[in-house]
């Protein structure tokens, strides 16, 4: 791995804003002209790059995980396969985009970008949240407890913490459902 | 059971918090129920997602870090062969007839000096011997003898336009560089906003040493509110054979160190030493009832 890709590695793990800029500033162009060459817009070309960047920050999580190729050629690899699939719903025939070898991905990685698609659902259900129930929720999947809610929150009561709780849940399980990718899981 | 007795119930379960008796009662209830089943499926997920901090955090800085890139619009996207058509144009036009008479107008007795001083770039509106494609030029030198009161004084509304940053609005390539650039910002909790102009950079055959600098102006155009380099990352594939040369191509990105209050702003980009913009662009700051 070269000492570009291992920086920008490390930064996407660890939430470096600057090393996270720096990243959008080498690579988004090139991802934006595969996208807008494939029949996509420059918002579909930041959306694809976002979620290939939080799948590989997700494989960095693993400790087998190893960086084989340079961190742009693993990057490209996987918004190919990204958009790959996102033309294929859109479409009835067979999408093919240009694959050299180089760019092709692994069955892991390929599973965690059908993961991290479904996963993307609930993200985007907790993103339209409005502001207040976004901070309550967090507040909730972090573990704290009702009291600490209530407080944090300014909220009078506990009970009315959970009340509201029960109400932000409630719109997080709508959002979730009502969006046409959501396919009902099964136990 | 109302359906908050449910939630409650469902995630007593996934945390593991039922008394044995109210276990056992859940689980012979998911034996029966495919609704249940599907209900716990869907809050298991959640609960294992959204739990994720590290990735919630991430998620919020790369909305943020997206926000601060251009993506190219429709009608000023750059990969498609316009652009390259309207630049191979205004090579032909001004190629090497064009850069004698460049360099004629740079040794010329009415010109400026090749590299204006920053003390004359500062005001937009100073009246220097500046060649004749500057921004000054842009304002009669009578109009502005006829005003004593210095120009910031005339613009009270902080979200006025200034006609004449107006006019300078867009890309102005010259025979070797073209700039696109966009504004992105974030609001701080004192109300006062966190700029970044970002972009690209085309070059034909770019001089290595080519310098470019970012000038912020408020609608007064008075001095700038802060001028900082651009720097350059070359972007190394996709280099296309051209006329003259190959077009390389750069971007760029430059967050403003000084918070701004809510107006108007305009940002222009200059090739160091040169008093023409190669971009102006504009960004309006948390205009009430508006962007």
């Amino acid at each position: 791995m070269d000492q570009t890709s291992y920086n920008h590695l490390d930064a996407l793990s660890k939430g470096d804003e600057k090393g996270i800029r720096d990243i959008y500033m080498q690579y988004l162009p090139r991802i934006n002209k595969l996208i807008t060459n494939n029949g996509g817009t420059g918002e579909d070309a930041k959306d694809v790059f976002q979620e290939a960047l939080i799948v590989i920050y997700e494989k960095a999580q693993s400790p087998e995980f190893r960086l084989t190729s340079s961190l742009y050629t693993l990057l490209y690899g996987v918004c190919r396969n990204i958009w790959g699939n996102r033309l294929q719903r859109k479409s009835r025939t067979e999408v093919t985009l240009e694959s050299p070898d180089k760019y092709k991905l692994s069955e892991g990685l390929e599973q965690a970008i059908e993961q991290e698609e479904e996963n993307t659902i609930f993200w985007e259900a907790f993103e339209r949240l409005g502001d207040d129930c976004r901070r309550l929720m967090r507040l909730f999947f972090d573990k704290t407890s009702m009291e600490e809610i209530a407080e944090t929150m300014g909220y009078g009561s506990t009970s009315y913490a959970k009340k509201r709780k029960f109400q932000c849940k409630e719109q997080l399980v709508s959002l979730v459902r009502a969006d046409s990718r959501f396919r009902e899981l099964r136990p | 059971m109302t359906k908050e007795q449910l939630y409650d119930r469902i995630e007593a379960y996934l945390e593991q918090q039922m008394a044995p008796e109210e276990l056992a009662a859940f689980e012979a209830d998911l034996q029966v129920s495919q609704e249940l089943q599907l209900e716990l499926a869907l809050h298991r997920k959640l609960h294992q997602e959204l739990a994720k901090a590290g990735k919630a955090r991430l998620r919020e800085q790369l909305r943020k870090a997206s926000a601060e890139f251009p993506v190219e619009r429709p009608g000023r996207r750059w990969n498609t062969g316009r652009w390259l058509t309207g630049l191979a144009v205004a090579i032909i036009i001004m190629g090497a007839a064009g850069r004698a008479w460049w360099l004629s107008r740079q040794n010329g007795p009415q010109e400026s000096p090749a590299v204006t001083p920053p003390a004359q770039q500062d005001s937009l509106y100073r009246q220097t011997e500046e060649p004749a494609d500057t921004i000054s030029n842009i304002t009669p030198p009578t109009e502005e003898k006829a005003s004593p009161e210095p120009e910031q004084k005339k613009v009270a509304d902080a979200f006025a336009s200034n006609p004449r940053l107006e006019a300078l609005l867009g890309a102005a390539p010259d025979t070797l560089y073209a700039i696109s650039a966009d504004a992105g910002f974030t609001r701080r909790p004192d109300g006062r906003y966190e700029l970044s102009i970002a972009g690209l950079l085309r070059a034909v055959e770019a001089p290595a040493d080519a310098r470019f600098v970012l000038r912020v102006y408020d609608n007064t155009a008075g001095n700038a509110v802060e001028e900082g380099p651009l720097k350059l990352v070359k972007i190394e594939e996709d280099e296309d054979i051209y006329a003259f040369g190959k077009l390389q191509r750069f971007s760029f990105s430059y967050t403003l160190k000084k918070r701004l209050s809510p107006g108007t702003y305009y940002y222009l980009a200059f090739k160091e030493g040169k008093a023409a913009p190669l971009f102006a662009g504009k960004a309006v700051l948390g205009k009430p009832g508006g962007g």
